[in-house]
């Protein structure tokens, strides 16, 4: 599992959340959340030995347009 | 500007537990998986980087407005499995007992996010770190399942640091038998494993010989023994019953059937511009199979021209064909048969229906506008895509759905609103979202009385559906709403 938060100086702006996994494009079960002043998005991979050396990004956008980015390489145990 | 803060959990040891009662013991209170228990997630963000994500088990006391849980770094827990080979690594008599064994060694606390799982090192010795807490099933399953059984025990307690020295598999009592088609002919290179039938954990597959046959060793109980074909073969799965006993050789044969195939063809294109869609996911499930009670599912793609072709067995037949998640068209599923006398069967040109532009408002029960709150879309069926925004200044929220129903999870900011779940059908229905006020959660997120800042904090029933989430703040305090449980 992997997470992001993100504050943001512009109070209200919307913000979108991409995660990708490198070679198997944009992932679909990110789930997005909000708690006081921060909000961010979380996904959960299953062990699959597919995921294991890729690289999981997470790129957060706000609506002026501006982003930032977060990488992890997976690593999946042998035997999963 | 944004500014990125926390991420992903690591791994880490401390040799150490509570001295605690109850549901304050490490995890929580016991685990149930037959009850409709909630437990709350907790995923360490890198401020605690010694902390792993573990799960604590709510009781049917628990002050839901005043909670304290203390999390512990993980225990270290570390054996060494040995067991029968005659093609051992590390060993110097090939054959000879307790030997080191490869082996996946795993502890996972059942309905939880807490657990771990590594793999032998070359003399059978193996270590593994695990948030301190009861109720752990441990597997021990050989890469070899040739010539060693797997163990599996339940209800594990790990709270403090545990050495379990030397476990030896043993050798087993052997489990054989053929896999042959209705005709008599071996069916090679067909998977066969152990599932145990009481813990569900599944033991290394071997392979069926020339002859079609196949040998596996387990340890006395029960199993379910299943063959199949490797991913994309058209061989079907089946599945029976045995009970291994001491000192007895237990035969298990399997009949797949005619194992003639027909390729199912077809395109699948945009069905408002008719253009071929490419890397569509098909998955192909069987109904029924009309020369054996088994099952098969088979994927593929679609090609640059949106084509498929995939051969399958005889039978009914469902195709869920699932595009990418971030193209303009929605997931389908199509029904259809193969005849047994049929050279092939062809789909025609499936269309898959673009995504709808499903419009709300999420509002109190004053009628006043959510603003802020975070909404989750969930497909239900297909793959589950999750598809995400959030609420305007005036509640207001939009997103590409198909048109079928989804789940949708509504998360006010703040603490007077809970976070609320509801079924919508987007084809049919806009509407407003109703945010209830629910019910308070309260707590802190502490690590040997010291407060855990920025953890991510999931509030789950054991199935693993969310209800809420919040993250604590750099006290290990959080607050949120969530509705009535």
């Amino acid at each position: 599992m992997a997470w992001v938060s993100v504050y943001d100086e512009d109070e209200g702006d919307v913000m979108d959340y991409l995660w990708t996994i490198n070679g198997l494009g944009p992932q679909g079960s990110a789930t997005s959340f909000v708690s006081g002043n921060y909000q961010g998005s979380s996904i959960t991979l299953p062990q699959d030995p597919v995921y294991h050396g890729r690289v999981l990004t997470c790129t957060v956008f706000d609506s002026a347009g501006a982003s930032a980015r977060r990488t992890w390489t997976i690593e999946v145990e042998a035997g999963a | 500007m944004i500014g990125l803060l926390i991420a992903l959990a690591g791994c880490a040891s401390q040799e150490e537990a509570l001295d605690a009662t109850a549901e304050r013991a490490p995890g929580g209170a016991e685990l149930d998986v037959s009850s409709n228990q909630l437990r709350v997630d907790i995923i360490p963000g890198e401020s605690t980087p010694w902390l792993d994500k573990q799960s604590w088990i709510a009781s049917a006391d628990t002050d839901w407005g005043s909670l304290e849980i203390d999390i512990l770094a993980s225990v270290r827990v570390s054996g060494r499995v040995t067991g029968y080979s005659p093609t051992p690594f590390g060993a110097e008599v090939p054959g000879a007992d307790q030997t080191p064994v490869e082996a996946t060694v795993s502890l996972i606390r059942e309905g939880t996010i807490s657990g771990a799982a590594v793999t032998t090192e070359e003399d059978g010795s193996f270590a593994l770190y695990v948030p301190p807490a009861r109720g752990y099933t441990m597997s021990i399953i050989p890469h070899d399942g040739q010539h060693l059984p797997f163990l599996v025990t339940t209800s594990a307690d790990f709270e403090t640091a545990t050495d379990l020295g030397t476990i030896d598999l043993g050798y087993g009592e052997p489990l054989h038998g053929s896999v042959l088609d209705e005709n008599g002919a071996p069916v090679r290179s067909a998977m066969v494993h152990l599932r145990d039938l009481v813990t569900g954990a599944e033991g290394a597959p071997v392979l069926s010989n020339d002859e079609g046959r196949y040998v596996l060793r387990a340890s006395p109980g029960d199993y379910e023994v299943v063959a199949q074909g490797q991913a994309g073969q058209a061989v079907p799965r089946l599945t029976q019953v045995v009970s291994v006993v001491e000192d007895v050789s237990t035969r298990a044969d399997f009949d797949m059937g005619d194992l003639g195939v027909a390729p199912v063809y077809g395109q699948v294109v945009d069905q408002e511009s008719g253009r071929a869609i490419r890397d569509v996911r098909i998955r192909f499930s069987s109904e029924s199979l009309d020369s054996v009670d088994g099952t098969l599912e088979i994927e593929t793609e679609t090609d640059g021209d949106g084509i498929f072709n995939r051969s399958l067995l005889p039978g009914a037949w469902v195709a869920q064909l699932i595009p990418e998640y971030d193209s303009a068209v929605a997931p389908s599923e199509i029904a259809f048969t193969v005849s047994a006398t049929a050279t092939g069967l062809d789909l025609g040109r499936v269309e898959l229906p673009p995504r709808i532009e499903f419009r709300s408002v999420a509002v109190d029960d004053f009628e006043q506008p959510v603003a802020g709150a975070a909404v989750n879309a969930r497909e239900l069926g297909f793959d589950g895509y999750i598809h995400s925004t959030t609420t305007d200044s005036t509640g207001r929220f939009e997103l590409l759905l198909p048109p079928s129903p989804v789940s949708l999870m509504v998360a006010p900011p703040g603490g007077d609103l809970a976070v609320t779940n509801v079924f919508v059908n987007p084809a049919g229905e806009a509407g407003s979202v109703l945010v209830s006020r629910g019910q308070r959660v309260e707590g802190r997120i502490s690590s040997v009385g010291t407060g855990v800042g920025f953890a991510l904090v999931e509030i789950r029933d054991i199935s693993g559906l969310l209800y809420a989430t919040a993250l604590t703040d750099p006290s290990g305090f959080f607050q949120l709403r969530m509705e009535a449980f």
